[in-house]
């Protein structure tokens, strides 16, 4: 991948897991990229060739308007060690511009730290913000930051962020169908246009609601890099299928990054991405 | 150089012989096919020069380093310094540049730090930013002087660039170290060196670090080998070569000892032993004391020849006479290393195992296979035992020595025992030493680097402080924060120690840029809240993984500081401080639990096992080696009295070590042990052939002068043989080998000559019959003596 860089943090101890978390939080968009795209997936249809499915699976995330839920982020090292915190997630996009609001709301000692980016359409860096009820005060955030980690978690801007929009980047090939589980799925064979972090990508997809369950990402040596499941699939009072799970784990370094949805809202007070909410306590 | 002492029949090996005599080929031929299975696993074997490897893994110390490298990484200082006129020009920052990604492309390297691209924490107008010292590789003026002046602005200055700005520092951190097979970290080290030796000049490059100090000792371990044994083996060609002066008198005893080396090294290589700083004297030993049976054998069959006796009647006459003293003295040697099995020190526990296995196998081969092949070859037709004149001198010399000894027997004891008083005074200022620094030549390019490195950059060693709050996110309590800011402070004033840091540093750091950098913030913050939130704002902003300074959920943290290269002993005061200060302000009631870790606790931790084996090993080679005797001769008084020289050279080792400043490290610790199982048989051929003498009417003072000239001829050339192949050891690249080879050369110069005047002494104070045992009418009957 790219080169690695670290703060100095200690001059005896070499800090040592680079892990540049950029990052913005409007990569949870992934969250609700995947709930809103599964919810608007009513009726499977047969579609032969690779790129329809992917065309498919994208034309979900433009019905992304708005939204919010609660969630909790889990992250694990290596060892297996977790650490928790519970978020509410807020987003609209109205065409012109994404928003997104997350606060915090566990642990205790982060409650109230609100983070809100806002990102125009075909404009440049997205603007952020970071309030922290303790210093009082917002804080802006470097937008230049966007490739990396979100959070320190495996998710990324690129494999997420971006909603659904792999057929923009990547051409499908239709492999044969297989299983995924009990899931019968339609299975695709990702390559992207342009050099990247990945050589391809395998993507299984649920027939009947055209829900992408598993990802396999390979770096450009041909490794499994990253791999990403969706599971606790839930149907909601419309009869829906939304996932309420997500778990992302880097093959490589041995981490793990689990969103699992606790609550889903659909009314978003376009109040919420200002400053001055972000400043309310 | 014959060794006629009574033997019981028990361990009249004649069987070996007879098998010798009767299928010679076969002999031969098993004997080369074994040897060429050992010799296979040569090519094989592996070096090893880790400190912590010496350490049984079940230790508290290696325990505790392994839990903090799993919970906060690479526990070690490596440092790549480049040292020029000026740091700040563009080509030696260019240098700078590369050489760290080069190196961040080595396999097994986990994380590089060099001072263009680290990242510092700055006060940004709406809040902070985190961006590397310099945006690119700085080029121009102008760009050289922006880098100068963020990075000597930060707190990187005398930790990634020294303070005259001539130095740079790249520091390296590998993956899993704890885990790391020893190959892999010494590899990557030879690929550093492999890439300082590419960027050197005109500035120096400058590698330290405990993975480079092993792999460095390591290549000093086969640069040793490569030069010692073949100088072994040629100062052995010219000694054998002017005792006997024939192909079969030089080729015969070399076979042997070369043999058995190959035999002890083959076995270690197919248990995958690795060669160590002190398993690496074990060829030399062998070479050095194995050669000794087979001069014995062939001295007695030239003899027997000479005598006239038709070769077949020679051979049987010599193995018949031959066996039981090479036996006997073997088997004490053996003894002697077999006691090193109950060190504390793996390495020297593998020593004693494969050294002892050595001198079985160079016993086994002089009684097949120089016997073998002595019944296939014609008999030489010429003998040449002719008497040196110088070899007359030495044996009118011993024999004076010897009537001088009788005649003042009661003025030498106690002047032995003077002797001891004084040296074990000496021996209570014995310093004990681990550092493996210590045990390079003072001239070494690792002793020089490691000084100048540490002189810019602080110690080459890390030595952290563990602080565990008990509960998830603790650690971000202010109160634990500034309890690890007091005990910085109180790290950074302890001669030695500097560079203390911590995660309360990113902490204060954090608040000062979050509070436009106006010095007076830069403190930690009142409230958990608030270092929480700075500490979210960090990571977001890009902040690089605090993974090394704090556990995953935040109940544990490190405190890390860099120690200097010291002597064990003032490593030992130094810990000793921290220790005191973390029982004093830690109490292991209180809430917070602090425990001193690091490679410098191993150290040691290894020291005082230095000094438990020496103890234990010493003891067991002398009880042992006194039992053996005891039996052999039937005697304990005989027991007793051959091992008093062996009380008086451990003494004059121990107290010239104590008085020259010599310590007792890995290797000096083996010298009691290894003289007491090779200088036993002095002893043992003195008592016997007084015995005989005794025996055969003669009056004490008579008895003792004979002993002397005939017993003590042997003793002699035996010792000096010793003492020239043990003395070249003290060609050694490694400081603490070459004092181990002059301070073995010692204890057999002392052994061997307090055999020819204690022993006589306590000889001729006592009865004449005294030691008249149970084996000497054992021998009487069997008709042994000659």
């Amino acid at each position: 991948m790219k080169t690695t860089k670290t703060v100095l943090l200690t001059p005896g101890l070499p800090a040592p897991i680079l892990r540049p978390l950029l990052m913005t939080l409007t990569r949870l968009s992934l969250t609700l990229a995947l709930l809103l795209m599964a919810s608007g997936t009513t009726f499977a249809q047969d579609l032969p060739s690779g790129d329809d499915i992917l065309a498919q699976l994208k034309g979900q995330t433009a019905l992304i308007g708005s939204g919010s839920a609660v969630v909790n982020l889990i992250t694990e090292n290596k060892k297996g060690d977790q650490r928790a915190s519970k978020l509410m997630v807020f987003r609209s996009d109205d065409g012109v511009a994404e928003k997104q609001l997350v606060e915090y709301m566990d642990p205790a000692d982060v409650r109230g730290t609100k983070f809100l980016s806002i990102s125009e359409r075909g404009g440049g860096e997205p603007e952020m913000w970071l309030y922290l009820p303790a210093l009082g005060r917002e804080r802006r955030i470097a937008g230049h930051m966007t490739k990396g980690n979100f959070m320190g978690t495996d998710f990324t801007y690129e494999e997420i962020g971006g909603g659904w929009a792999y057929s923009d980047e990547y051409d499908a090939v239709r492999l044969d169908d297989e299983a995924h589980e009990e899931y019968a799925c339609y299975v695709l064979d990702l390559t992207p246009r342009t050099e990247g972090d990945y050589s391809r990508l395998k993507m299984w997809v649920w027939r009947d609601e055209m829900i992408p369950l598993k990802i396999q990402f390979y770096d450009t040596s041909g490794q499994l890099s990253k791999q990403l499941l969706i599971t606790d699939l839930r149907r909601n009072e419309d009869g829906e299928c939304i996932p309420h799970r997500i778990v992302m784990s880097n093959e490589l370094a041995g981490t793990k990054s689990i969103i699992e949805i606790l609550e889903i809202r659909n009314q978003v007070d376009d109040d919420f991405f200002t400053l001055r909410y972000l400043r309310a306590k | 150089m014959a060794l006629p002492y009574p033997v019981p029949e028990v361990i009249h090996l004649s069987t070996l012989s007879r098998l010798a005599f009767s299928h010679p080929k076969l002999v031969i031929a098993a004997l080369l096919a074994i040897t060429v299975v050992f010799a296979l696993f040569l090519p094989k074997m592996e070096f090893d020069a880790d400190l912590e490897r010496m350490v049984p893994a079940d230790d508290p110390a290696i325990k505790d380093i392994r839990d903090a490298t799993a919970e906060f990484g690479y526990q070690d200082v490596f440092l790549v310094v480049l040292r020029g006129e000026d740091v700040f020009t563009a080509n030696t920052l260019a240098k700078i540049y590369s050489l760290a990604e080069e190196i961040r492309e080595i396999q097994g390297v986990e994380a590089v730090l060099d001072p263009i691209t680290v990242d510092l924490i700055r006060s940004s107008e709406l809040g902070i930013e985190i961006v590397p010292a310099a945006p690119g590789l700085p080029q121009t003026d102008d760009e050289i002087d922006e880098f100068r002046r963020s990075i000597t602005d930060s707190q990187y200055l005398g930790k990634l660039i020294s303070e005259d700005g001539r130095a740079a520092a790249i520091m390296v951190t590998m993956e899993n170290a704890g885990e790391l097979a020893n190959a892999r970290s010494s590899q990557i080290a030879r690929d550093v060196e492999g890439l300082a030796q590419k960027y050197r000049g005109p500035e120096e490059i400058l590698i330290v670090g405990n993975a480079y100090i092993s792999y460095y000792a390591e290549q000093t371990i086969k640069e040793d080998m490569s030069f010692l044994i073949p100088l072994v083996i040629a100062v052995l060609l010219a000694i054998l070569y002017w005792s006997f002066r024939t192909t079969v008198g030089v080729a015969l005893p070399l076979l042997t000892v070369v043999t058995s080396v190959i035999w002890a090294v083959g076995l270690m290589s197919m248990l995958r032993i690795p060669l160590t700083i002190v398993t690496m004297v074990t060829p030399v030993i062998l070479l050095a004391i194995g050669s000794a049976y087979g001069m014995h054998i062939l001295n007695k069959y030239t003899e027997a020849l000479a005598a006239g006796n038709e070769k077949g009647a020679a051979l049987e006459e010599t193995m018949g006479q031959m066996n039981a003293p090479v036996a006997m003295t073997s088997l004490t040697t053996v003894a002697g290393f077999a006691s090193l099995v109950s060190s504390f020190v793996t390495p020297i526990r593998q020593f004693g195992v494969f050294t002892a296995f050595g001198v079985l196998a160079a016993m086994i081969f002089s009684m097949l296979f120089i016997p073998a092949v002595l019944v296939l070859r014609p008999a030489p037709s010429q003998f040449t035992r002719r008497e040196a004149r110088p070899t007359k001198r030495i044996v009118d010399a011993l024999s004076a020595l010897g009537g001088f000894v009788a005649a003042h027997a009661r003025g030498v004891t106690i002047a032995s025992i003077i002797i001891v008083v004084v040296c074990v005074v000496g021996a209570l200022n014995l310093s004990l030493e681990s550092n493996m620094m210590n045990y390079f030549e003072k001239g070494s390019p690792i002793i020089r680097g490691t000084n100048i490195v540490e002189d810019q950059f602080g110690g080459s060693m890390q030595v952290s402080l563990v602080f565990d709050t008990g509960e998830p996110d603790g650690v971000k309590e202010p109160a634990v924060l500034n309890r690890m800011l007091e005990t910085q402070d109180f790290l950074n004033s302890v001669p030695g120690v500097s560079r203390a840091t911590s995660i309360a540093d990113v902490v204060r750091e954090l608040n000062r840029a979050l509070n436009m950098g106006e010095n007076e913030y830069y403190t930690i913050p009142e409230t958990r809240q608030a270092v929480a939130q700075e500490l979210l704002l960090f990571t977001l902003q890009g902040g690089s993984s605090v993974d090394s300074l704090v556990s995953y959920n935040f109940d544990k943290a490190i405190v890390s500081a860099r120690i200097e290269s010291m002597s064990s002993e003032q490593l030992r005061r130094t810990i000793r401080r921290l220790d005191d200060y973390v029982r004093a302000n830690y109490p292991s009631d209180g809430d917070l639990q602090v425990k001193v870790v690091g490679i410098p606790n191993v150290m040691l931790v290894l020291a005082d096992r230095f000094r438990d084996s020496q103890i234990y090993s010493l003891a067991i080679s002398i009880v042992t080696c006194g039992i053996i005797v005891s039996i052999l001769m039937g005697s304990f008084l005989a027991g007793v009295i051959s091992i008093l020289p062996l009380i008086l050279t451990v003494a004059v080792n121990f107290g010239v070590m104590g008085y020259s400043g010599v310590p007792l490290d890995a290797v000096t610790t083996m010298i009691a042990s290894i003289a007491v199982g090779i200088g036993i048989d002095y002893s043992i051929h003195y008592i016997s052939r007084y015995r005989l003498e005794i025996e055969a009417g003669k009056d004490p003072s008579e008895a003792i002068a004979t002993t002397s000239s005939t017993a003590g001829r042997g003793i002699f050339f035996n010792a000096l043989t010793l003492i020239v192949g043990f003395a070249i050891l003290a060609f050694s690249h490694f400081r603490a080998v070459d004092v181990f080879g002059y301070l073995i050369a010692l204890t057999m110069l002392t052994s061997s000559l307090s055999s020819l005047t204690i022993v006589p002494a306590i000889l001729r104070l006592l009865r004449p019959t005294a030691l008249m045992g149970r084996t000497y009418r054992l021998s009487e009957k069997g008709g042994l003596s000659k």
